[in-house]
């Protein structure tokens, strides 16, 4: 008897070999996937929408910045001189975002378009306003003030700002302890889909990505956005994931919106002030030293800003963080937090 | 008739497929090829218990390993993940049986052996003539379909011990094969 002959008995006898059935853990995991690969997919196809719809924005910028540039030419040749245009029409109007940075208005709505991308999904039904009371809203949500509007669906809770923007989501649903592990390249795929998905405007600008994996800890996974909003002031984007790869919660940092009548910039000027008038023992710091994000929030119907300052170095290595809370109106420094 | 050739390519097709989600690809991947890999496992660790408990952790492996994710060994990937796993039961079984050693008379070296003997791949006689190394190599390169080169990487050992582990696992199976014809 030969060697092939000898190895062909024993494959013929591998069938006597009594095979267990698939586990159930196992067949979940499976299906589990395929939710997954569902919604990755459906987030590729979103993901080209969203470029489609910025190229029609892009489209009908050009178009308003020639109607501009037109008008200004018909009137200076019927005036027979110069009118000076002060709108800035360099920069094409990319998104709201972009363009309500400029504006002192408070009345920009942006989350029905955050919604519509989000119920155009329908992946976890239609989201509408939560019926959730407030005091468990604020438990559950980590930016929670009253005057934001928060909507739910089947899967998430959506916190948006009085502004109308985006703060927060939350995963309400039970985690199930699934065995599968996440891999590095899956978290960030799935973040730069997520990111596209609900903050488009910010997903086209330049940014930092800070990805971190804490194994002991959950969250397991961290990634960061960061963008420069103008030389000193950020805007943070983070997801969190569990182990599974599964997302916890978004929670943003810093806005390049203005509220009131008083600018961001200038809010930042009134916060910097304070913190270095003398009145608190904080030693003298540039403000390259330390890194600034502004977030807006409403107390009873009025806006103020909130001036996170962190980093400011006090002695060899340490730092202390400061929140001045301004007001938008009047320019009043309402709180100052150490 | 068990799927004795395992190819590189049908198994990078199946990796992908069932990490995408499709319940019937890992249906059919584990009919085709469950048996050898519980075998593998079998000749590793000490009872069976144990072995099917590796086998659907091997099985979330293969799901949990991303269909967007290349795969261009899937053949050294799968035994990799077959084998350390196998191990690392086989790690905690022995810390296990040692605590509880402890405590109890310890098992004669026979009795072990038998013990070790009626758990592992009980339903193939044949393969129950072959050490834990023989049948891994034997498993690794009839169903595996791995050059035995292949196979001293991939267990970590001198090609010498292999290749001669495999020829004396052939020539044992070859005698029984020869014996149980003769009797029948």
């Amino acid at each position: 008897m030969n060697e092939k002959k000898a190895t062909g008995m024993l494959a013929d006898d591998m069938l006597l070999l009594k095979l267990p059935p698939i586990s159930e853990k196992v067949l979940q995991a499976v299906r589990k996937q395929k939710q997954k690969y569902a919604e990755n997919a459906f987030h590729d196809v979103q993901t080209k929408r969203t470029h489609k719809k910025v190229l029609v924005k892009y489209i009908f910028a050009a178009m308003a910045v020639f109607l501009v540039v037109s008008s200004s030419v018909v009137a200076v040749i019927s005036n027979n001189r110069f009118v000076p245009d002060t709108k800035d029409v360099s920069s094409p109007l990319v998104s709201k975002s972009v363009s309500t940075a400029e504006s002192q208005s408070v009345s920009v709505v942006h989350s029905t378009d955050t919604l519509e991308r989000v119920n155009l999904r329908q992946l976890y039904g239609t989201a509408a306003l939560s019926e959730r009371s407030e005091p468990e809203l604020e438990t559950l949500l980590a930016n929670y003030t009253k005057g934001n509007k928060v909507y739910e669906d089947e899967r998430y809770l959506y916190n948006f700002n009085a502004q109308g923007r985006l703060i927060e989501v939350l995963n309400t649903a039970p985690l199930n302890e699934s065995g599968i592990f996440a891999d590095e390249q899956s978290i960030q795929q799935k973040s730069l889909d997520l990111l596209t998905l609900y903050f488009p405007d910010f997903a086209l600008s330049d940014y930092n990505t800070k990805l971190s994996e804490n194994k002991d800890a959950r969250p397991h996974w961290s990634i960061s956005f960061t963008k420069m909003c103008d030389d000193h002031t950020v805007m943070k984007i983070m997801l969190n994931f569990d182990e599974a790869g599964e997302l916890l919660n978004i929670l943003t940092l810093g806005t390049e919106e203005s509220a009131g009548n008083i600018s961001r910039s200038d809010a930042i000027k009134i916060a910097l002030q304070e913190v270095r008038s003398g009145k608190y023992s904080i030693p003298a710091f540039s403000d390259e030293d330390v890194e600034i994000a502004v977030e807006i929030k409403n107390n009873e119907g009025i806006p103020y800003y909130i001036v996170f300052v962190h980093g400011i170095p006090l002695r060899q290595e340490i730092t202390i963080d400061v929140i001045v809370k301004v007001n938008s109106d009047t320019g009043e420094i309402k709180e100052v937090v150490f | 008739m068990p799927n004795v050739w395992l190819q590189e390519k049908e198994l990078a097709n199946y990796i992908k497929e069932i990490s995408s989600g499709n319940e019937s690809a890992l249906r059919q991947f584990y009919e085709e090829n469950g048996r050898w890999m519980l075998a593998l496992i079998l000749s590793i660790v000490q009872t069976r218990e144990s072995g099917e408990e590796v086998l659907q952790d091997v099985m979330m492996s293969i799901v949990a390993y991303g269909s967007r994710r290349p795969i261009s060994n899937a053949k050294g990937w799968l035994f990799k993940v077959i084998i350390n796993a196998s191990k690392k039961k086989a790690k905690e079984e022995h810390l296990m049986q040692t605590e509880v050693l402890a405590e109890n008379e310890a098992l004669s070296y026979e009795d072990e052996a038998l013990e070790r003997m009626e758990n592992s791949v009980d339903q193939i006689e044949a393969l129950q003539c072959l050490d834990s190394l023989e049948q891994q190599c034997v498993i690794m390169h009839v169903f595996g379909q791995f050059r035995l080169p292949q196979v001293a990487e991939i267990l970590g050992m001198p090609y010498n011990r292999i290749r001669n582990k495999y020829t004396y696992a052939v020539s044992k199976l070859r005698k029984f094969y020869g014996e149980r014809r003769e009797s029948v």
